[in-house]
């Protein structure tokens, strides 16, 4: 029967929420990815300038002197993030030397440099 | 038999509700998102001065021409020959952190609040008042402390190991 009134079925309607119930989930979920990320350019600066800070202190030590060390917390301005530092052995007179800076925004920073024994 | 194509004004009315409200709910958010980013933008600019300002520092400190090239070692101050015969000097001024070659001072960087020189000797200990020129310096570590801050604070810290004073 025609009665000329024309409106929106059940399955249409609930197609439709779906849809945008989608549409701003998908948003929702950006807009926290944003969110939790928008400080880790801040993190990834610090943590390196820490690394270069712990590495030019492995520097000075001699090369049978250089060892692993295990994780330290730092304090103060820099509380949150820790160091530890990795050496592997690749002969006699090399060895890599790693620095690993922590924090929970970033999980680990590291900062790899191949010391000689010259 | 009549044909209703258009929209009726109850119709109309309850659209534009919807919408008003579906603004309404989000506006709040937005705006809130809005606030966030710029936040983040200004955060950002102090985080990249930061690291350009302590690149700096740490790439001159590292070229420190001999032991008696060290002309003054404070807390705020590092004064400096470097290689090429430069005087340098990184202290602060008003906020500022500034670079003195000669008697040229440059702005290094701005909204500074804390600039802060650690002097380590060769056993690791650190040397609150480090013997300067004229005399060798016994500096063998310097440890570079720089807090900006605008709106939000960012603390950086890094380390130099000038070969020269080995």
């Amino acid at each position: 029967m025609m009665t000329g009134k024309k409106g929106f079925t059940l399955l249409e309607l609930v197609m439709m929420i779906v849809v945008i119930g989608l549409s701003f989930g998908g948003l929702a979920v950006v807009t926290q990815q944003v969110v939790l990320n928008i400080h880790k350019p801040q993190v990834i600066a610090t943590a390196t300038a820490l690394a270069e800070k712990e590495m030019e202190r492995l520097k000075r030590l001699s090369f049978a002197a250089t060892a692993a060390e295990a994780s330290q917390n730092y304090t103060g301005s820099f509380s949150g993030y820790s160091h530890r530092t990795t050496v592997t052995s690749v002969d006699a007179d090399h060895k890599v030397v790693a620095v690993v800076i922590s924090h929970p925004a970033i999980t680990s920073l590291t900062l790899a440099l191949l010391r000689t024994n010259y | 038999m009549k044909k209703n194509t258009a929209f009726t004004l109850i119709e109309l009315v309850m659209v534009i509700v919807l919408v008003g409200i579906i603004f309404g709910v989000t506006a709040p958010l937005m705006l809130e998102v809005g606030r966030n980013w710029q936040l983040a933008q200004g955060r950002n600019e102090l985080c990249e001065s930061a690291k350009v300002a302590m690149d700096r520092m740490v790439r001159e400190i590292r070229q420190v021409k001999d032991k008696t090239s060290v002309i003054t070692a404070t807390a705020v101050t590092f004064k400096f020959i470097d290689v090429d015969n430069n005087t340098i000097t990184f202290s602060t001024a008003s906020g500022h952190l500034m670079r003195t070659v000669g008697t040229t001072a440059n702005q290094l960087a701005d909204n500074v609040t804390a600039v802060s020189f650690t002097y380590y000797n060769a056993s690791e200990s650190v040397i609150a008042s480090p013997s300067v020129n004229p005399s060798a310096t016994n500096i063998a570590r310097i440890v570079i402390g720089l807090t900006l801050s605008s709106g939000s604070s960012l603390s950086l810290e890094s380390g130099v190991v000038p070969r020269s004073l080995q």
